[in-house]
């Protein structure tokens, strides 16, 4: 049985790898404020891009996009408002996203783009 | 990005045209429409979503805000959608064409991105036409309705994709245009006709008068003599609709979403509510207010069977509409006026148990019952109905007389005629009837001979007519005139109007 700690930081570096062959611009990872954590900051040409990364070994405890509801979600943009203001990344348009990642025999990347706002 | 493009909403019968506002921002992707939308133009948010991505275009990830101008003024109605989903397109940049001002856009969309019929698209295209726009873009299944209107190009669209390629001038769509100045007038089957009605010579006289000029008819007699029979043959005498009558009865039920033939509405109404209808659904109603019964029946006939079995109130409610024929309904969301010219033909038994005079049967209603069976239809209800005529049973030989009875065909050529010398005389004056001569015009319009002058003299002051009913004595008679085709109104119009009059045997 793999740590859950672990297999979350094995996932966000698949993720990472992921996006960077898509040709983002990773800014900050794991980026925690006392509203929230962001997993993933990037830019996809002049979109900034905040993604959520779920890592899960099977469908048994449901997929992972289900795991971001509305509660989590919010948590995510009033972090991103502040990483926003921090940085100065005013004029930029923003988007959220939900990476899943399956751990099983195959790795499997599933990026859901604009998957919430 | 900023795009303007224009659609209508309907208040009433009336179009508004509105600006649909569309921006594109950064930040956050919200989607939010402001300027009083109703529940059914929050929802089209998601039917445009789904319609764009579905047509193969992308929907924009930006902030977009539309905003639905004029601001104060509430509006409903699926009929946005294509405006809005048009908006985003052109400020998304899928659409090149600058010059969306001369032109407007009514459709709903579904899923797939097809363009779904509405409600209310005659009405809608009239009032763009009053407001200068020269090209509308409407739902292929309106065009039928719409094409009566001429002076504005009518672009009938299936599909969104349709819209956004024609705009680009990538598909060539031909205006719908169809030569329909004239109204269809060949025969139609009816299924029944006056012929079938045995004797009752007075009470098929009455009704061609009715028909002849748009008067209110009350037949009263005992049960099995006929008067549902007489009544629901009306239609077959009903003179022929004029194209302007027509596009007024269309607007309203397109409005009523009643529009069955999907085109122009080429006869007149026979509306019979049963006697358990309600006052809204008679008058008209609902939060935001629906034409009722009287004003479905405009131009027509609303048929009311069994006269007192309908609630008083609901009874109540029908004189100012049959005088002004309009109706006016307030609502929190708004006051609507809806026309209501109609022809109240109504029917009914004497008393409870249907026999109080007639020759062959013992009435077994007390006096009080008769009473109040009567009280039901009050005083200035009567007064507004023009003709009353009373049915006596069929007798014997009536039924298995040989004679051949006058078809309707025949009935209503006369109806017809006389129909056209009213339509030549109010010519200009927005009235096609003599039931409908404003008091200011009627002795303009109804001028008698000497005796018959003063025949009426002699009987208003021996049956003491209210001013209302010299009026109407004067409209009927100038229709009877008219199947007579005289000019002048004489002493035997005058003498068989008021005959029309006299139910003081039952209302003393």
């Amino acid at each position: 049985m793999v740590n859950n700690l672990e297999k979350g930081t094995r996932g966000e570096l698949i993720a990472r790898t992921y996006l960077q062959e898509k040709g983002y611009k990773i800014l900050a990872t794991n980026y925690r404020k006392k509203q929230g954590e962001i997993d993933i900051i990037a830019l996809d040409e002049d979109t900034l891009v905040f993604i959520e990364v779920k890592t899960r070994t099977g469908i048994n405890f449901g997929y992972g996009f289900e795991a971001v509801n509305r509660k989590k979600q919010d948590r995510i943009i009033k972090s991103s408002y502040i990483f926003i203001k921090e940085n100065n990344y005013y004029d930029y348009q923003l988007r959220y996203d939900i990476i899943e990642i399956y751990l099983t025999e195959k790795i499997k990347v599933n990026h859901i783009e604009n998957a919430f706002c | 990005m900023y795009s303007n493009v224009k659609t209508c909403v309907l208040h009433g019968l009336n179009g508004n045209i509105v600006d649909v506002e569309t921006d594109l921002s950064r930040g956050l992707p919200v989607f939010n429409i402001v300027g009083l939308p109703d529940t059914s133009i929050k929802e089209s948010k998601e039917r445009v979503r789904t319609a764009i991505k579905n047509s193969g275009y992308e929907f924009p990830l930006s902030r977009i805000t539309i905003n639905l101008a004029p601001a104060n003024l509430k509006k409903e109605g699926s009929q946005m959608d294509l405006a809005i989903a048009i908006g985003v397109l052109k400020s998304s940049g899928f659409i090149l064409n600058d010059n969306l001002q001369d032109m407007a856009f009514i459709g709903e969309l579904s899923l797939e991105g097809k363009i779904n019929p509405v409600d209310g698209a005659l009405p809608m295209v009239i009032s763009m036409r009053e407001a200068g726009i020269s090209k509308c873009i409407l739902p292929f299944y309106n065009r039928e309705e719409c094409s009566v209107i001429k002076d504005i190009e009518i672009i009938p669209v299936k599909t969104l994709k349709e819209v956004v390629d024609y705009l680009n001038g990538e598909l060539k769509i031909d205006p719908y245009a169809r030569e329909h100045n004239q109204l269809y007038s060949g025969e139609k089957d009816y299924g029944v006709d006056f012929s079938d009605i045995k004797g009752q010579s007075s009470l098929k006289r009455a009704l061609e008068v009715a028909a002849a000029g748009s008067h209110n008819i009350l037949i009263i007699g005992p049960p099995g003599a006929g008067k549902t029979m007489a009544a629901r043959r009306l239609p077959t005498i009903m003179p022929k609709l004029t194209f302007e009558e027509a596009i007024e009865i269309t607007k309203i039920y397109s409005v009523a979403g009643l529009l069955s033939s999907k085109s122009l509405i080429e006869e007149r109404p026979f509306r019979s509510p049963h006697h358990t209808a309600s006052s809204v659904s008679l008058i008209g109603g609902g939060r935001i207010p629906k034409p009722g019964e009287v004003s479905l029946a405009h131009n027509g006939v609303l048929f009311l069977d069994e006269l007192p079995e309908f609630s008083k109130t609901v009874l109540e409610v029908l004189r100012q509409p049959m005088e002004d024929g309009t109706v006016t309904i307030a609502r929190a969301n708004g006051t609507v006026t809806y026309p209501a010219k109609f022809m109240l033909v109504a029917s009914m038994n004497p008393c409870p148990c249907g026999y109080y005079g007639d020759p062959f049967h013992e009435c077994t209603c007390s006096q009080a019952s008769i009473d109040r069976y009567l009280g039901k239809i009050s005083n200035p209800l009567l007064d507004r109905i023009d003709i009353h005529i009373e049915v006596q049973p069929v007798t014997y030989n009536d039924l298995t007389d040989k004679i051949e009875e006058e078809k309707s065909a025949t009935i209503r050529e006369r109806v017809n005629k006389a129909r056209e010398i009213q339509l030549k005389r109010y010519k200009n004056r927005k009235i096609f009837s003599n039931s409908q001569i404003s008091n200011r015009d009627i002795r303009k319009y109804c001028r008698l001979t000497r005796e018959a002058e003063n025949i009426l003299n002699m009987s208003f002051n021996k049956y003491k007519f209210s001013a209302r009913t010299y009026n109407k004595l004067l409209k009927v008679s100038r229709t009877i005139a008219d199947l007579d085709g005289e000019e002048l109104i004489q002493d035997k119009h005058i003498l068989e109007a008021i005959r029309y009059r006299t139910l003081d045997k039952y209302w003393g």
